[in-house]
């Protein structure tokens, strides 16, 4: 516990609370607040302030310990064997050992990584850094971006992945991303750090993947936290650690060793300081209350210090897609009231992730002012197992921002396991099979203007056998294919085998796609582009996702080829959305499928599908 | 800033005007009044007159601040004006002890003004959790508020210097702005209820559905005077709406309805106060609280507590918006994990009981 209240989240919030003051200052401008000067900022008053009050803290600690009668030892100790412990030299035994002592900040080894500062130095600087590199993608990058931001430095920030915050909800990951850049945070994508270089002026020059970024004042990693288990002497005693040194224990915290126990960061499970808390909490009624008790890792909720922060509970989108199949999504993206006023482009996003079968609220996420203080309250709904009906059944706290979340009446999307899946079961079910289809095309084709393409999964491929299941596809007449679940890596012998019978195969690319494998992608793609539109499942969706626009750019860069967008397109809006943004075609299927799914006769179907069709083709034109 | 405000409040009122638009609903502006229990009449703004007849009227008009008849009360102005002062009151002068005295006490100190506060009670905020009423009020001091206590106003008396108070028990002030907020009351007196026959002004003038006396007419929000707040009235409403038009009828559920009052710092509350769980007790009660100097005001060195506190049913382990509503015990609190570092996590860390108010039955009366 001693990192978090000496070099982690206690320094942290306090650095947070400093550097909010520049945006106050801003928004204050339109609530009518005037100064002769811009309020400057006193590095050292901060820092010394802030020193004090951890020294407070710690003597309270100390204080807290004395009065349970635990008895303090300061030194550097190791583990001898099960039972006895060395102090700076002084034997202790002991019944049980506990190891408690967290993680610490690592830095990749490259060249130059003298220069670079961790966390830790990050919350002491002797001053002010005027130009600072942060490299690293999660909450400690974040929040100290926001901190420097926030006392008027230069931030830059390089991340591995196309997004920060891996791991979280994906649209969080965009809001709060955006949200930062608006703040003059400038974020460098898809850049990896190869070495930290130190220029004659004492300036230091970041070279990543992707190029050189010079004149920075500092460099700071943030690339991620290891166990603290060195020279603890745990190998010798038989404890044993992961690939990564954490420490590895059972339910119960218990580790190998029948009488060592450890918790917190260096068993790196959730590290977070109420998960400490909890586990912590946990073994002392195992061990001396007789009441063996395993942590609950459910519905934890977690803040981010960003600025504007983050608060979540309970799962994010992707994760309810996958273990609950059918969810319903709200989410409320709005401008705060105190922004009206102030005019700065704050904005606030609040999503709620609902079984759509049981109604439990799987996930509460929410990015902005206070976000950390409202999630807190979600969390025992969440955790309790409360419905969307119970939210909704609370009146709200007017006006608020967390209110939203009582008042969600309308699904944004709901996500169906109408996947191809779905449709392909059912079809089954009725009879359907290759041959069938092949008879049918054989019928209609001829009559067809437009050149057609087969989407399929692999396995009737495979039954039919490759070389048969190409030639028969190509006598009826069949031009392009698609079959999204062989990776871009296994195409190859599809591709040989389509080629020998001219037939397309359409490769397909999403929001996830890392930029380098897509032009891999559009390069060996034939006949069109297939662009995902939306990650997860397939199900109309209630807008077309605005990541959209930026990947189209991207892929209109990579290739000339035709790009057709797909997944959860099921209105003219959304084509003429899509249109506007330079794509060459829409591909649409969910909705046909649910239209001849719904209605009454296949006759009244296809009528209907007519004239779903003819607005979509219109919306084109 | 007051010509941004007045931006922003025309902005929402033409979203609003849209967004009934959109719902197809038919705006007409007007002084309305009752004229049969199926017919409404609208003085339109040119002067004529237009009627309407409706299988239902619903009405909803709120309520209007109430001016208590004190010498000079011409001088006082209401929460009305006090949200479009053309001046800033460097001295003002707050009568009243509810949320809309103490707020813009608050509103008004946090300018810069020299704000008196002057109520009934020994407390602010009659109605609330006695030991958050002695910490609202101490809060309001320390940040430069002058209360005084059990003191009404006698007086108002123009000068040239502002307008002199002088107080119930003799003392005199002078403020630019005195703001009378001593309550509120159902605005309905200009809807010819009487000569409908529609009783609203009483408790009880609805039933749980809504309804008035007469069958064709309704009320919700403030002019029914249950519980006065905003998404109360949104609650009661959508009810109404249920129950005329969706087939199903359905009754407003007023329990455990949460509530802040944007003073500085602000209170927020749901459920029972303390002494509201006593009174209804049918066993021990349990209170935790937790006051503490926040981390932020250790480092500006503001001296502010926040006080937070969780009221337990012994015999149930139930205690509070969206938990206490589905009944969510102590233990489900305690299992939630705290997010850190925050105040919130207080709520969820509450071990120790800070006391226990033992159960005593109440004694029989023969009275």
């Amino acid at each position: 516990m001693n990192k978090c209240v000496l070099r982690g989240c206690v320094p942290k919030k306090l650095l947070v609370y400093a550097s909010k003051y520049t945006h106050e200052f801003e928004d204050s401008h339109g609530f009518g607040w005037k100064y002769d000067t811009e309020p400057s900022h006193d590095w050292s008053t901060l820092i010394a302030n802030k020193n004090a009050e951890l020294q407070r803290l710690t003597g309270i600690y100390k204080n807290i310990l004395n009065n349970a009668n635990v008895k303090l030892i300061e030194g550097r100790g190791k583990v001898i064997d099960p039972h006895t412990v060395d102090v700076d030299g002084k034997i202790y035994t002991t019944r049980n050992i506990l190891i408690a002592v967290g993680g610490r900040p690592f830095i990749p080894d490259i060249p130059g990584r003298e220069f670079a500062i961790d966390s830790d130095a990050a919350l002491d600087l002797p001053s002010k850094p005027k130009k600072i590199a942060i490299v690293g993608g999660g909450y400690i990058a974040l929040e100290f971006a926001g901190i420097f931001n926030g006392l008027n430095s230069e931030v830059h920030v390089f991340i591995r992945q196309k997004k920060v915050l891996r791991g979280f909800d994906e649209d969080v990951r965009d809001f709060v991303g955006e949200q930062m850049s608006l703040r003059g945070i400038e974020f460098h994508t898809e850049e990896s750090p190869e070495a930290i270089i130190k220029a004659g002026d004492g300036s230091f020059s970041l070279k990543t993947s992707k190029g050189t970024v010079d004149g920075f004042s500092h460099v700071m990693f943030a690339t991620g936290r290891k166990p603290n288990t060195k020279n603890l002497g745990l190998e010798n005693v038989g404890v044993k650690l992961a690939k990564n040194g954490a420490i590895e224990v059972d339910e119960y915290s218990r580790t190998s060793v029948p009488s060592i126990y450890a918790v917190g960061d260096v068993t790196d499970r959730i590290n977070l300081t109420p998960v400490a808390l909890m586990e912590g909490m946990a073994l002392a009624k195992t061990l001396f209350q007789n009441d063996p008790t395993k942590p609950d890792y459910r519905a934890v909720p977690c803040a981010v210090f960003s600025q504007p922060p983050i608060g979540t509970v309970g799962l994010t989108e992707e994760q309810a897609i996958e273990q609950y199949g059918d969810i319903d999504v709200f989410t409320s993206n709005f401008k705060p009231l105190k922004a009206t006023l102030s005019g700065l482009p704050d904005r606030v996003f609040m999503k709620l992730i609902v079984c759509a079968n049981t109604n439990k609220v799987l996930g509460v996420h929410m990015c902005g002012e206070d976000s950390p203080e409202i999630i807190q309250g979600f969390g025992v709904a969440v955790k309790a197992g409360l419905t969307k009906a119970d939210f909704d059944a609370t009146v709200g706290v007017h006006p608020t921002a967390a209110e939203e979340f009582v008042t969600m009446r309308t699904p944004t999307r709901k996500i169906r396991k109408e996947s191809s899946e779905a449709a392909a079961t059912r079809s089954l079910e009725k009879g359907t099979n290759l041959d069938s289809i092949l008879d049918m095309l054989d019928k209609v084709l001829p009559e067809l203007s437009c050149p057609v393409s087969l989407f399929t999964y692999y396995n009737p491929i495979l039954k039919r056998g490759l070389g048969k299941f190409m030639s028969s596809i190509r006598d009826v007449g069949v031009q392009g294919l698609v079959v999204p679940d062989v990776p871009l890596e296994e195409t190859e012998f599809l591709r040989k085998e389509a080629l020998n019978n001219s037939i397309e195969l359409v490769l397909l690319t999403t929001p996830t796609t890392p930029t380098e494998r897509m032009k891999r992608i559009v390069d060996a793609s034939e006949g069109f582009i297939y662009l995902v539109s939306s990650i997860g499942v397939t199900g109309a969706r209630a807008s077309v996702s605005g990541k959209v626009q930026s990947l189209l750019k991207d892929i209109k860069e990579a290739t000339d080829k035709p790009v057709a967008v797909g997944f959860g397109i099921s209105k003219p809006e959304h084509v003429k959305q899509i249109a506007g943004w330079g794509a060459d075609g829409v591909i649409v299927g969910s909705a046909m499928v649910r239209l001849l799914g719904d209605a009454k006769s296949p006759a009244e179907g296809l009528k209907e599908l007519e004239s779903l069709t003819k607005s979509l083709k219109s919306a084109l034109l | 800033m007051m010509k941004a405000q007045t931006d922003e409040i025309l902005r929402l009122n033409n979203i609003y005007k849209r967004l009934l638009a959109n719902a197809a609903v038919k705006l007409y502006e007007g002084e309305g009044r009752i004229v049969g229990p199926n017919e409404v009449e609208v003085r339109q703004i040119d002067g004529t007159k237009i009627s309407y007849t409706a299988k239902h009227i619903l009405i909803a008009t709120g309520s209007r601040a109430q001016k208590p008849n004190i010498p000079g009360h011409e001088l006082a102005i209401t929460s009305d004006e006090a949200l479009s002062l053309e001046d800033f009151p460097k001295r003002a002068i707050v009568l009243g002890g509810g949320y809309i005295a103490v707020e813009f006490a608050s509103i008004w100190r946090g300018m810069g003004a020299t704000v008196d506060l002057f109520f009934r009670k020994e407390l602010p905020l009659r109605g609330f959790d006695d030991e958050m009423r002695a910490l609202v009020a101490r809060n309001l001091e320390g940040r430069g508020i002058n209360l005084h206590p059990q003191t009404s106003l006698a007086e108002l008396i123009k000068t040239d210097d502002g307008i002199k108070v002088i107080s119930s028990h003799g003392e005199e002030f002078v403020a630019d702005v005195v703001l009378f907020a001593t309550g509120r009351i159902p605005n309905t007196k200009r809807l010819n209820l009487e000569a409908v026959g529609v009783e609203l002004d009483q408790a009880g003038a609805v039933d749980e559905y809504s309804r008035t006396n007469i069958p064709s007419i309704w009320a919700v929000g403030d002019a029914t005077n249950r519980i006065n707040l905003t998404p109360v009235a949104l609650m009661e409403a959508t009810c109404f709406a249920n129950t005329v038009f969706g087939g199903k009828p359905t009754k407003a559920d007023y329990t455990n309805v949460a509530c802040a009052v944007f003073c500085i710092p602000p209170l927020a509350v749901v459920g029972l106060s303390e002494e509201e769980a006593v009174e209804k007790a049918t066993g021990d009660i349990l209170v935790f609280t937790s006051g503490f100097n926040p981390m932020k005001n250790t480092i500006s060195g503001r001296q502010e507590k926040t006080l937070m506190k969780l009221i337990v049913d012994e015999k149930t382990d139930k205690g509070i918006a969206i938990a206490l509503k589905c009944g969510a015990t102590k233990a489900q609190f305690d299992s939630t994990v705290g997010i850190h570092p925050s105040s919130a996590e207080e709520f969820v860390t509450m071990r120790t009981v800070t006391r226990r108010i033992a159960y005593k039955a109440k004694p029989q009366t023969s009275l």
